[in-house]
């Protein structure tokens, strides 16, 4: 706990009794006489004011194994020795006997204690307790030597004179006891809203952060940063923990270390270091909670060398400390949540795609088999009695749903090799319109009821593709032309050489690929919403296709035409490196 | 059919029972004589037995597989014809048949016009073996092999040497399918890039077909080979 008020004692019993504390421990500190006398005791004044709180108060002692958490009312940087401000104080005191001469000179006056005095509490202002009580000690040397008579002396003739410089002196040294205090205090609410902002800045940077390594990672960091110590975070795996981020990045801990950090992780408790439990252990780990429990574990270290004696953490360290692993709880708390919720939404996806390969598979299966098994037995049972043309319609229809039925099996076939991996494309140089050529033979029935087009360049390349994964990626582009665009339209297959690649497309006169669903027209089973008049697709055919042509280092992009309504399917092909021409002579 | 006095016979090798039901029916009333074999070594003892004229065969057949069964007809000199039912998404299995000696192929599920007109094919093959027939003709194409004219779309056509040993190729296996490796061999000689294959094909193509880029004469068989059409 740190006292911020501007009596310790008084804000110690406050805040006992907010807390219904009865009883008081405190460690009688080793201050002299003398500070006793001019800031009083802590301890004579809690006793004074505790009432019904028993105050024990105990000797300070070096040699305790726990470090004492001391309390400070400034804050920490006391330690260094600044000599600016004793060249401020020397300076103000200089100004003050310019002043005072001055003052002497023009309006005669003697009486200077005022104007050193404005000295002191300026030094006392800028510079604190020390610098203000070297400048009253100086003030009261130049007080004597520049104007007390005989000048230029440090004796004093008079009497009265001696008076005035002794009640100047004490009055000098109240003042800045009095001002330095209000000085350190303001300088502790400074720091105090600079750690403010600070964890205000951190929890905004938690609160933008996705993934659970950038906010370890900015854990991390921030509380290495902002208390100058080691940090590892821990955080469940399993039935234990294990460490998961750290700064310095490169950080490891030893085994005991990591047995004080399971220990902190099970029983919910601080472990290690200048905790109750473990207090040899190199590392502090206090437990990170929430309202819903326990997130993780983090670890402190101050690294160097004897970092062991002395105390560890300050209070307002601490406070500091657990300001952040709060936060810090809570973000992991948001993450692991947002996690759970992403795993959640994922294999509610699989549990879709699932339910969705078999209403296809169980449609698409049963809907041509309806149409041949009823054809069949309409012919077994009536044959005789139909004409001709109905024999014809009839056997035509079992003919081409056993065709369709075929080419649902085929994708099904494809898409299970594409998915377990057993697609090896074997690329080697093919004639692109070899290939276009034999696709538009197989897709002939198909398309019969549409106009195709084979717009080749001349100077095509041969391009490096698997001939027979191709055939077939075409085939089921052209296929999907034929779901999507009226019969009579045209269907275009057009090829250009590019650097170093060829770039094909398929164009048609549909009405286009809806805007929001051109991102996703490759997705397994994602069918376009059908119209009536379209025969049903798979939803297999185009995810085979990219499947298939990116297998074998190619490119397929889906778009609607600008010249007119239509879809365009754009494949890009490498260019297979040329042989030597072999050279002849006609016959 | 050339001879209408003996019926050919056709020994059918397939496991599935529906298969073969469906091709007896078919070709008996095509003509043919019809020997069937559920598995391997039945097929073997088959061709001994009943010495057929042509034999369909399965590939993926349980016990002895239809490669080792065409591996032994060939090794043991067995000259008839074979045309093997091969799924799909199995180029390699139909390529490695024929590069073992089977004539054709059909790729299962398959019409009974395809399978008549492959069995056309290796029938006509056999029958020509005893002396080519010194002009082919197919349609617009004419290919008089022993003056070594050939004429498309009533205009005599000059083809280089290669291009001419290629069509050759072609035309004395008219119908059937001919693997990249075997026209390879017998127009290179042997180890020489597919590349060239194509684009000699694509030259070819070039001066015989009336559209290129849909021929009509020289048909691709993705990931197999080539094969010309044979004349109706």
């Amino acid at each position: 706990m740190t006292a911020p008020g501007r009596d310790v004692a008084e804000t110690v019993v406050e805040h006992a009794r907010a807390n219904n504390v009865t009883h008081l421990v405190i460690a009688k500190s080793r201050r002299s006489r003398w500070s006793e006398l001019l800031r009083g005791s802590v301890a004579h004044s809690l006793i004074r004011r505790a009432g019904d709180i028993s105050v024990h108060v105990i000797a300070a002692n070096s040699g305790d194994p726990i470090p004492p958490k001391t309390v400070k009312t400034a804050p920490s940087g006391r330690e260094t020795f600044l000599w600016w401000p004793y060249v401020a104080a020397t300076g103000y005191v200089a100004a003050a006997l310019g002043v005072g001469h001055v003052l002497h000179r023009v309006l005669a006056l003697n009486n200077m204690a005022l104007v050193f005095l404005t000295a002191v509490l300026a030094s006392a202002v800028t510079g604190g307790l020390a610098p203000s009580l070297y400048a009253s000690v100086v003030s009261v040397l130049a007080f004597n030597y520049f104007f007390l008579p005989p000048l230029y002396t440090f004796t004093i003739s008079d009497p009265e004179n001696i008076v005035a410089l002794f009640v100047f002196a004490v009055v000098a040294v109240i003042a800045s006891n009095l001002t330095a205090r209000v000085r350190a205090q303001a300088v502790t609410a400074r720091a105090r809203v600079k750690t403010t902002e600070d964890l205000y800045l951190f929890s905004r940077k938690l609160a933008g952060v996705i993934t659970m390594d950038d906010l370890l990672w900015a854990t991390a960091y921030q509380i290495a940063a902002m208390l100058k110590v080691h940090v590892v975070l821990l955080l469940p795996e399993g039935e234990s923990v294990a460490v998961r981020a750290g700064y310095p990045p490169e950080d490891v801990i030893e085994d005991a270390d990591l047995a004080a950090a399971i220990w902190a992780w099970e029983n919910n408790r601080p472990t290690g270091r200048g905790a109750d439990t473990l207090p040899g252990a190199k590392w502090l780990f206090l437990p990170m909670r929430t309202g819903r429990g326990l997130v993780g574990v983090v670890g402190i270290d101050t690294g160097g060398a004897g970092a062991r004696t002395g105390s560890f953490l300050t209070p307002d360290q601490r406070r500091l400390l657990d300001a952040l692993i709060d936060q810090a709880a809570l973000a992991i708390e948001r993450v692991t949540l947002a996690e759970d919720v992403d795993r959640a939404k994922l294999a509610a996806e699989t549990e879709r795609l699932r339910s969705a390969l078999l209403t296809s598979i169980s449609h698409d299966l049963r809907t041509p088999l309806a149409s041949i098994l009823g054809s069949a037995t309409s012919l077994k049972s009536y044959g005789p009695m139909l004409d001709d043309a109905a024999r014809l319609e009839l056997t035509s229809t079992i003919q081409e749903e056993a065709e369709r039925l075929n080419r649902f099996i085929a994708n099904l076939l494809d898409m299970t090799r594409l998915e377990s991996g057993a697609i090896r494309p074997r690329a080697d140089a093919v004639d692109l319109s070899e290939v276009v050529g034999s696709a538009l033979e197989r897709v002939g029935r198909i398309l019969a009821g549409h106009r195709v087009t084979m717009d080749l360049a001349a100077d095509l390349p041969m391009v490096e593709i698997d001939a027979v994964l191709f055939e077939q990626a075409l085939f089921n582009l052209l296929d999907n032309a034929g779901k999507y665009a009226p019969a009579g339209s045209l269907i275009t297959v057009r090829a250009r050489a590019e650097p170093g690649r060829v770039r094909v497309e398929v164009l048609d006169e549909g009405d286009g690929i809806p805007p929001e669903d051109v991102e996703r027209i490759f997705d397994k089973f994602y069918r376009v919403h059908a119209q009536d008049r379209q025969r049903a697709g798979t939803g297999l055919g185009l995810a085979i296709c990219r499947g298939f042509v990116e297998a074998m280092g190619g490119t397929i992009t889906a778009a609607n035409r600008r010249d007119r309504s239509g879809a365009v399917f754009t494949l890009t092909l490498p260019e297979a490196t040329a042989l030597p021409r072999l050279e002849e002579t006609p016959l | 059919m050339k001879s209408e006095a003996a019926p050919l016979r056709v020994l059918i090798v397939d496991d599935e029972p529906p298969i073969r039901r469906f091709l007896r029916t078919s070709l008996t009333a095509q003509g043919y004589d019809i020997v069937e074999a559920e598995d391997g070594v039945k097929a073997l003892d088959e061709v001994r037995r009943m010495s057929p004229d042509v034999l369909v065969l399965d590939l993926g057949l349980p016990g002895m597989d239809g490669l080792e069964v065409i591996r032994r007809l060939r090794g043991g000199g067995a000259t008839l014809p074979i045309i093997v039912l091969s799924s799909r998404a199995d180029e390699a299995g139909k390529v490695e048949a024929l590069d073992l000696g089977a004539d054709d192929y059909v790729t299962k599920p398959f019409g009974v016009d395809e399978l008549l007109a492959r069995l056309r094919a290796a029938m006509r093959h056999k029958l020509q073996q005893q002396g080519e027939r010194p002009v082919f003709r197919s349609g617009a194409l004419t290919v008089d092999l022993v003056r070594r004219i050939v004429t498309a779309q009533g205009a005599e056509v000059k083809l280089s040497p290669r291009e001419y040993d290629l069509l050759r190729i072609l035309v004395a296996h008219a119908g059937k399918v001919l693997t990249h490796r075997f026209i390879l061999k017998e127009v290179w000689g042997g180890d020489t890039d597919v590349q060239y294959l194509r684009i000699y094909i694509r030259q070819l193509r070039q001066k015989i077909e009336p559209d290129p880029e849909r021929p009509h004469h020289i048909l691709t068989e993705t990931g197999v080979g080539y094969r010309l059409r044979a004349p109706d």
